[in-house]
């Protein structure tokens, strides 16, 4: 029969749960507050909402690197805790953005800041752990919140956004799934450091290759998806244009970071095991991604969606620096995002406060690229800030993302793909091209009509995230260095 | 080797699916040939609707109240969370305070959420807020 | 030998059963069949021992999941016979099977190798359930209470998309503003 089970709380190592607890108790204490009394406003559950993201901060600082907790199954290492901090703050960056002079229907629910707060735990858990189960819960979980999300702000393109979202979803939690069943039957083990040390051995039989290629493919499809890379990045422009646009800025950021961890521990895994196949399919999915995305992105008709599409881009050069799989490419991972993250907030918030109920200048977009034509004129200061954000993201030095791909390329450089590096380089040059053309728009073009209110929703909390974005994006040069340095150093301590 | 197998926890189970394999469809084709040789041979397109009890159903109204859909939804997630603690009632006594704890977080996160849905009026009808 | 030919009874039936889901143009027919389809994948689970996933597969997915079927069933108008508009069935029936035969492939590739080992063997003369319940309540403590939050999040999103205060668009609606947060010198 079975012995009764003793277990000692020091063995759990309780601390490594903290940071998801504070998010979820969060989330709990809106939702019950909401019960009590369902007058308060919505100024009261922002600042809720970032007291508890200031704590959740907190205590993520407070974490050891390389521990584990709770029988293995929570692993903090760290690259658990740099993709908690950057989740964290694109959260800080992306909830004051609800402080909107007009009222949009999302914001109207307290369960808005709840679903928020769980879907950050989701995330949390997704990156503080090697067990394929409660990665998938994890993203299960923040993928459900974010669906409502985007469903909440109650129009007919984000309802379409939503399920589309949703289905593709759905689809890639099915491959993931799959491909987790398979790593199973290969290994007898969902964890990936005992797969890693059970396929060392294994490595010669024929069958295990066919089962490794078929677990692969399917982990790979599921990735792709979230990533949204090349083949599977459809849906990506018709969700982000149906979402509303902070909502769109913080989808290209942080669900691709926590997506990004996981890709890192799969395949960084298959890749350290010398599984070279696996490299060229992720290199040929970053240069199809990068390429493809940038040449869909000239033609669009809409900010939103050019933005949509160079986001696509910009996740396909960070899927290269995957490729490589040395110390520095993994922290070129980190890095950019941390610098892209501010610059394309920024962008998405600056779409956000010129943002119209009704669509004035088009039928079919809400920001197209005549809305933006002559803001020099009606808005100087406005302008001025989309055209940095436009020439960061472009990559022109020294704004922030500039910084950003010069690391990707030297480290493409370094671990001799000097192809790769010709390849971003020559991307970084088409993409110039539709980054200007807005620029071109606002300073070079009369306005279409005689606009009045261009910054229709705009509000002070709005105006400091821009602030702090602009500050972020012009100031990269400065805070560059330490952070290199605290990136790699987390990076290497955890062994990637 | 016979004798084993007739001791097995689950071959009364076992026959009784092979009898109804065959049975059940020799009867389901004893009664369609019988009441096809009755029946009057015309095939109609309301046979095949939906019972209900007197009104010709013609066409279903494209509108049906998503609360419907709702209360099958927490139907769903009641029952999940239902099935977790069978093998924590089987357990019980082996894992003690600890498994004891745990699952009282867990109904206890359930839990707000039934509050929630009370609250918001989600099970009754039409009264939604 | 019960084993084998209750296996090859339950293939058997589950594939004709799915078979009818996937041809039938009958909605009704087609749910039936699913439903009787799901009933007989956990005869599969009671066949290799795993009793505690063949009550789970009947009460979530017999029960839970058909419900739900039938529930959004009523959304559509069932007795209208479906207009299919596939002109090229045989590419599709050569993709699927293809597809059908790669997954069988990968999901094979591991049994045909060395045995794999259980990480967590059944204890002799203890019950499936009791076994799962272990493991679940210790291994899988934080996956376990993750899935509550996922639940509860599941709940809030349907309670809240489902309700009243939908079908009244803040976003559309011109004159919603918000007067803690206007700007006063927004000209």
């Amino acid at each position: 029969m079975l012995q009764p089970i003793n277990v000692s709380l020091e063995s759990l190592n309780l601390i490594t749960l903290a940071p998801m607890l504070v998010a979820i108790a969060g989330g709990l204490i809106i939702l019950v507050l909401d019960l009590i009394n369902s007058k308060l406003h919505k100024t009261l559950y922002v600042m809720l909402t970032l007291l508890i993201l200031f704590i959740d901060f907190g205590a993520v600082l407070g974490l050891n690197v390389n521990e584990r907790g709770f029988f293995d199954v929570m692993l903090i290492d760290g690259v658990s805790i740099i993709s908690q901090l950057m989740i964290i703050v694109a959260s800080m960056l992306f909830i004051p953005l609800s402080l909107t002079s007009k009222r949009f229907h999302e914001y109207s629910y307290p369960e808005f800041f709840a679903l928020f707060l769980f879907m950050i735990a989701g995330f949390q858990f997704m990156v503080t752990s090697d067990n394929l189960i409660l990665i998938f819960v994890g993203l299960e979980t923040a993928s459900l919140a974010l669906y409502t999300l985007i469903a909440l702000h109650n129009r007919s393109n984000s309802f379409e956004a939503a399920v589309k979202y949703f289905t593709m979803g759905a689809l890639s939690a099915g491959f993931y799934a799959m491909g987790s069943a398979v790593i199973y039957g290969l290994t007898g083990s969902i964890e990936l450091y005992k797969v890693a040390a059970v396929l060392s051995l294994r490595m010669d039989e024929a069958s295990i290759m066919i089962a490794i290629f078929g677990a692969s493919v399917l982990l790979l499809t599921a990735f792709a998806f979230k990533l949204s890379l090349f083949p599977f990045h459809t849906w990506a422009p018709d969700v982000y244009e149906g979402a509303s646009a902070p909502l769109a800025g913080y989808m290209s950021v942080v669900p691709k970071v926590a997506a990004f961890v996981v890709s890192i521990r799969i395949f960084g895994m298959y890749i350290d095991l010398g599984i070279e196949w696996v490299r060229i399919i992720i290199l040929v999915l970053a240069v199809g991604t990068m390429t493809l995305a940038n040449i869909m992105a000239l033609v669009q008709e809409d900010v939103k969606r050019m933005l949509a599409y160079s986001s696509i881009s910009h996740a396909g050069f960070i899927m290269a620096a995957l490729a490589l799989d040395t110390t520095e490419g993994t922290t070129a991972i980190f890095l950019y995002y941390a610098l892209f993250m501010f610059t394309n907030l920024g962008a998405f918030a600056m779409l956000w406060i010129s943002r119209h109920k009704v669509r004035r200048f088009s039928d079919r977009y809400d920001n197209p690229y005549e809305k933006f034509a002559g803001l020099i004129n009606i808005m100087p200061m406005g302008a001025v800030i989309m055209a940095l954000f436009m020439l960061s993201l472009a990559g022109v030095p020294p704004f922030s993302v500039f910084w950003g791909k010069i690391y990707v390329m030297q480290a493409a450089v370094n671990s001799g793909y000097v192809w790769l590096a010709i390849v971003m380089g020559l991307n970084s040059a088409i993409a110039a091209y539709y980054y200007l053309k807005l620029i071109v728009f606002m300073f070079l073009k009369e306005p279409v009509k005689s606009v009045d209110t261009v910054y229709y929703n705009l509000s002070k909390p709005l105006m400091a995230v821009i602030g702090l974005a602009t500050v972020a994006t012009i100031g990269a040069i400065f805070y560059i260095q330490p952070l290199i340095s605290y990136i790699y150093y987390m990076i290497s301590a955890s062994g990637y | 080797m016979t004798h084993v197998i007739t001791e097995h926890p689950y071959f009364g189970v076992f026959v009784l699916f092979a009898l109804t394999a065959v049975a059940f469809p020799a009867t389901l084709a004893a009664a369609r040939f019988i009441s096809r040789k009755l029946a009057k041979l015309d095939t109609e397109k309301l046979k095949l609707t939906i019972y209900e009890c007197g009104p010709e159903v013609t066409k279903q109204p494209n509108t049906i109240s998503a609360q419907f859909y709702l209360i099958a939804l927490l139907f769903i997630l009641f029952d999940v969370e239902i099935i977790f603690m069978f093998p924590w009632a089987i357990d019980f006594k082996l894992l003690g305070w600890f498994g004891f704890t745990e699952m009282i977080l867990f109904i206890l996160l359930l839990a707000i959420g039934f509050v929630y849905a009370w609250k918001k009026g989600a099970l009754e009808w039409h009264s939604i807020k | 030998m019960y084993e084998t030919i209750a296996f090859y009874l339950f293939s058997a039936l589950t594939i004709g059963l799915f078979l009818i889901t996937v041809m039938s143009k009958n909605v009704l027919y087609a749910m039936t069949s699913l439903a009787a389809g799901m009933v007989l994948i956990s005869g599969f689970f009671f066949i290799l021992g795993a009793d505690f996933l063949g009550v789970v597969q009947l009460i979530v997915y017999v029960g839970a999941i058909m419900a739900l079927y039938s529930f959004a069933m009523m959304f559509f108008d069932a007795t209208r016979d479906i207009k299919e508009k596939n002109t090229n069935s045989g590419l599709v029936f050569l993709l699927g099977g293809l597809s059908a035969l790669v997954l069988v492939m990968i999901f094979a590739a591991p049994i045909h190798s060395d045995a794999v080992q259980a990480l967590y063997p059944m204890h002799e003369g203890v019950g499936n359930a009791q076994d799962v319940g272990i493991v679940l309540f210790t291994k899988y403590l934080v996956p376990f209470e993750v899935a509550a939050v996922m639940l509860l999040v599941a709940m809030i999103a349907g309670i809240i998309l489902a309700g009243k205060k939908m079908d009244q668009s803040l976003t559309e609606d011109a004159s919603a503003d918000d007067e803690i947060l206007i700007q006063k010198d927004a000209k």
